[in-house]
């Protein structure tokens, strides 16, 4: 895939993720377009290109959020590290492993971010906590499996 | 055995303070980003505004005839409560009591929600050149929304009253119980620091109190609809349903102060 083209839907999922995801909120989780975005650019640029994407989507999502820190752009480009070194020692070549992998990352970035919420002092009672955690990791794999059908051929 | 060569070190060393970097240097991205964004998104909330009412027409038509009927019945409710106000306001200045002032409102419109599950927040398309300024408490007519948290000149983000890290000191209108409402990230919110022997009901009006000069007082915030122990044991919590519904708030107002 091109570049430009990932590029494009970086843009069009961070527009999406802001204005039209909030209906289509599950028990108060929500798929993380974003994520896919810099999945998708995981899977199908080059290493310093695919960086740059998730960089870009990292930003993107950071400048739509209340606290000042950058975690999601930091988290973002390892996340596409992660899955770019992966995929060179397990094939993750059909649909539904690639969002298996997307369930694990997004699993791993959300309990990252609510423990940092956590240590920002805001209370979240635990069961809210794992709710939106698991919930919102198989919601992203969900959308993930057939925005990657539809996206990458 | 693991070998870490100069090559590598420096990698590591070069990698960490790129990733510490970007941390802290977010805060300079977000206002560009968001100023860029602000058009195509202002667009974008008025094209959904629209399919919405397309889609919804017929529930809009029902609704609408309902808050007819509903307007007709508070129009002659308010002519009531007119002659009770004027009778109020007499004796108020025969006793002397100071007059509160009516709250200035600036109206704006939500053009982007959080990106996340684990920060509730929504930027309006009006900022510090409307004269919106940072700590400005937001409301609708049905209740507190939140707090104004971020000012650009031409947009401003605003925490919901629903998120964990805003605080608002709320008072029971009933038996007059004090105490500190906060977001759950939920459909709730919870009123801590309740004591032991509180005199709180399930069904129970919740408003703001005013008393951390942050939001006008009397603002409905919603109604208790759970009690509970802390896990301490040493105070009481209630659970409250916000009167306004967070998720689909497209206007909101900002109390200039």
């Amino acid at each position: 895939m091109k570049s430009y083209l990932v590029l494009i839907i970086v843009i069009v999922f961070a527009f999406l993720q802001v204005t039209f995801v909030d209906y289509f909120n599950f028990f108060g989780a929500k798929p993380d377009l974003l994520l896919i975005a810099a999945f998708i650019g995981g899977l199908s640029l080059k290493l310093g290109w695919a960086l740059g994407i998730g960089l870009l989507s990292g930003i993107l999502k950071d400048s739509f959020l209340l606290n000042r820190f950058g975690l999601n752009a930091a988290l973002f480009p390892l996340w596409v590290l992660l899955s770019k070194k992966l995929s060179r020692r397990v094939s993750i070549e059909d649909n539904l492993s690639r969002a298996i992998l997307i369930a694990l990352i997004s699993l791993l970035n959300n309990i990252i971010n609510g423990i940092f919420l956590f240590y920002a002092g805001a209370m979240v009672p635990l069961g809210i906590f794992l709710r939106i955690a698991i919930i919102s990791s198989f919601y992203t794999a969900l959308v993930s499996y057939f925005t990657l059908r539809i996206i990458i051929k | 055995m693991f070998k870490l060569t100069n090559k590598k070190l420096t990698f590591i060393l070069i990698s960490f303070l790129f990733l510490v970097i970007i941390i802290f240097s977010v805060a300079i991205f977000s206002p560009p980003v968001n100023r860029i964004l602000r058009l195509p998104l202002g667009i974008s909330a008025a094209l959904r505004r629209e399919i919405a009412g397309a889609i919804f027409y017929h529930r809009n038509l029902l609704q609408n005839e309902a808050l007819k009927r509903e307007t007709d019945f508070l129009k002659n409710k308010i002519n009531s409560l007119n002659e009770s106000y004027l009778e109020n306001s007499r004796l108020k200045e025969l006793l002397s009591f100071k007059k509160a002032s009516a709250l200035k409102l600036i109206a704006a419109r939500v053009i982007a929600r959080s990106a996340d599950s684990w920060s509730l927040n929504i930027t309006i398309d009006k900022g510090s050149y409307n004269g919106i300024r940072q700590g400005m408490s937001v409301i609708t007519y049905l209740g507190l929304v939140g707090r104004v948290v971020e000012v650009a000149p031409s947009f401003s983000k605003i925490a919901l009253l629903s998120d964990p890290n805003l605080g608002v000191s709320g008072i029971v209108q009933r038996s007059r119980q004090e105490g500190l409402v906060s977001g759950t990230l939920g459909n709730s919110l919870i009123m801590k620091y309740l004591p032991e022997e509180t005199d709180i009901k399930i069904g129970d009006t919740v408003v703001s109190s005013g008393l951390d000069n942050v939001y006008p007082k009397g603002v409905l915030i919603g109604k208790v609809i759970e009690i509970g122990r802390e896990f301490s044991g040493l105070s009481c919590y209630a659970l409250i349903r916000p009167a306004v519904s967070f998720s689909n708030l497209e206007e909101v107002l900002i109390v200039v102060p």
